[in-house]
């Protein structure tokens, strides 16, 4: 019969506590809890709850990472210019907001050094700020005013894709120097409302909406040009990304319905994730939200067309170390 | 599946852990109505420890039942021209617990 021994080279340890920086397949015996317990990995990602939003909202835009995240701009019962921090606990309101309060605009960058481009105020807007960690400044404007457009990359240099201004979507993207908006190559299939993920030479555009459709369709950008790739599994609108070209993460959005819908991109191909959001929803910040595949954030949202949320949820994807207690009967 | 419902507010970080949805699915509705598996043990521990109210289906379907019901009316009572804007092309839809 194999041996822990014989397999892993090493006895079971007999430890008071919990070792601080436990190995993947480390096993131990817990004296002081009198449990057996192994290092593991996940193999599915689950979403938890995180600090409550301010206020209740939707269509806000996001920065940032799950521990260190910007959220901006959204409507609550009007559109506000709201910006706060989530420290991976709570959120912080800052005392200044956007200069122009807007709605379903697009947000990229770092928890101190942001971006936020487009929305909708009082119409459709070109209007483009820049965060240095405290408070917005007037930036040069888009080249197309337009809202439901997302954004991807860092202050300095990201692209934005998609977006209406009539409510027929388009396949306009724009990219951003760091000082000026240029445009470059349409996406191939216009859409509004949909999801983006990556950096300015190398992203990814998913779902969204033209009137009529919640899109499945997938396109990848490589800095010059995009090229339509593998479809995600459940078509929807107002959905959020999170991370690189080559390990995305979409989630949340609407099918007609709230969605809970949470789909892993690796580079090729969409994978459904056992489970979803513990509430469906959509607009949720944003459309480029902070994080990673591995670490993402949730933010805010409708619940239900009329039914706004303030509540966050915290993704940790598959491939995550845990410690886990060995159960025999 | 069957299912169990309960109210609950929801206070932010550790309502509900990676622990508790790794272990059953928990799912939130408008009115802060939580659907949770009928037959978990771990469901019932949450439900405990987030001091949830149990509610029947009857009374769970009744309190999102409400909440929609005034969104359906906030969305008719918008001029038709904000009507048709893509923030609100779509009127609140009732929800059907399962």
């Amino acid at each position: 019969m194999a041996t822990y021994y014989g397999t892993y080279g090493q006895k079971v340890q007999y430890l008071a506590s919990d070792p601080s920086d436990p190995q993947t397949g480390q096993v131990w015996y817990n004296s002081t809890s009198a449990v057996l317990k192994v290092r593991q990995v996940t193999t599915t990602g689950t979403w938890a709850s995180g600090g409550n939003y301010p206020s209740n909202i939707n269509a806000l835009a996001a920065a940032g990472i799950q521990t260190a995240a910007l959220a901006f701009g959204g409507i609550t019962t009007a559109n506000v210019g709201t910006t706060a921090s989530y420290n991976g606990t709570s959120w912080t309101a800052n005392p200044t907001g956007l200069g122009t309060a807007r709605r379903a605009l697009a947000g990229f960058g770092s928890q101190t050094a942001a971006l936020a481009a487009g929305g909708f105020s009082t119409g459709a807007s070109s209007e483009t700020e820049s965060w240095n960690g405290s408070s917005w400044s007037p930036a040069p404007s888009l080249n197309s005013a337009g809202y439901y457009a997302t954004g991807v990359g860092i202050q300095t240099a990201g692209i934005v894709f998609g977006r209406t201004s009539t409510g027929q979507g388009t396949g306009a993207t724009e990219s951003w120097s760091g000082s000026s908006w240029t445009t470059v190559n349409n996406m191939v299939t216009t859409r509004t409302q949909l999801a983006g993920f990556g950096i300015q030479t190398a992203a990814i555009a998913c779902g969204g909406a033209n009137p009529g459709s919640n899109l499945t369709a997938t396109e990848s950008w490589n800095g010059t040009s995009w090229t339509s790739v593998n479809s995600l599994n459940t078509g929807r609108s107002d959905l959020s990304g999170a991370g690189i070209q080559t390990a995305g993460l979409a989630f949340g959005g609407s099918t007609g319905s709230p969605s809970t819908a949470t789909e892993l991109w690796n580079g090729t191909s969409w994978t459904s994730n056992p489970t979803g959001l513990n509430t469906g929803r959509y607009e949720i910040g944003g459309s480029s939200a902070a994080g990673t595949q591995t670490l993402a954030l949730a933010t805010a949202g409708n619940i239900n067309p009329g039914n706004i949320s303030n509540a966050t949820e915290e993704w940790t994807g598959p491939g995550v170390g845990e410690t886990k207690t060995v159960t025999v009967s | 599946m069957a299912y169990k419902y309960c109210v609950a507010e929801c206070w932010g970080k550790g309502f509900i852990t990676h622990g508790d949805s790794s272990k059953f699915q928990v799912s939130g509705f408008p009115g802060n109505v939580w659907q949770i598996p009928a037959n978990s043990q771990d469901a019932n521990l949450w439900v405990n420890k987030v001091a949830g109210s149990w509610k029947t289906k009857a009374e769970a379907q009744a309190i999102v039942d409400v909440e929609v019901t005034a969104a359906q009316a906030a969305w008719d009572a918008l001029p038709d021209e904000q009507k048709q804007q893509p923030f609100n092309r779509q009127r609140p839809t009732a929800i059907v617990l399962e």
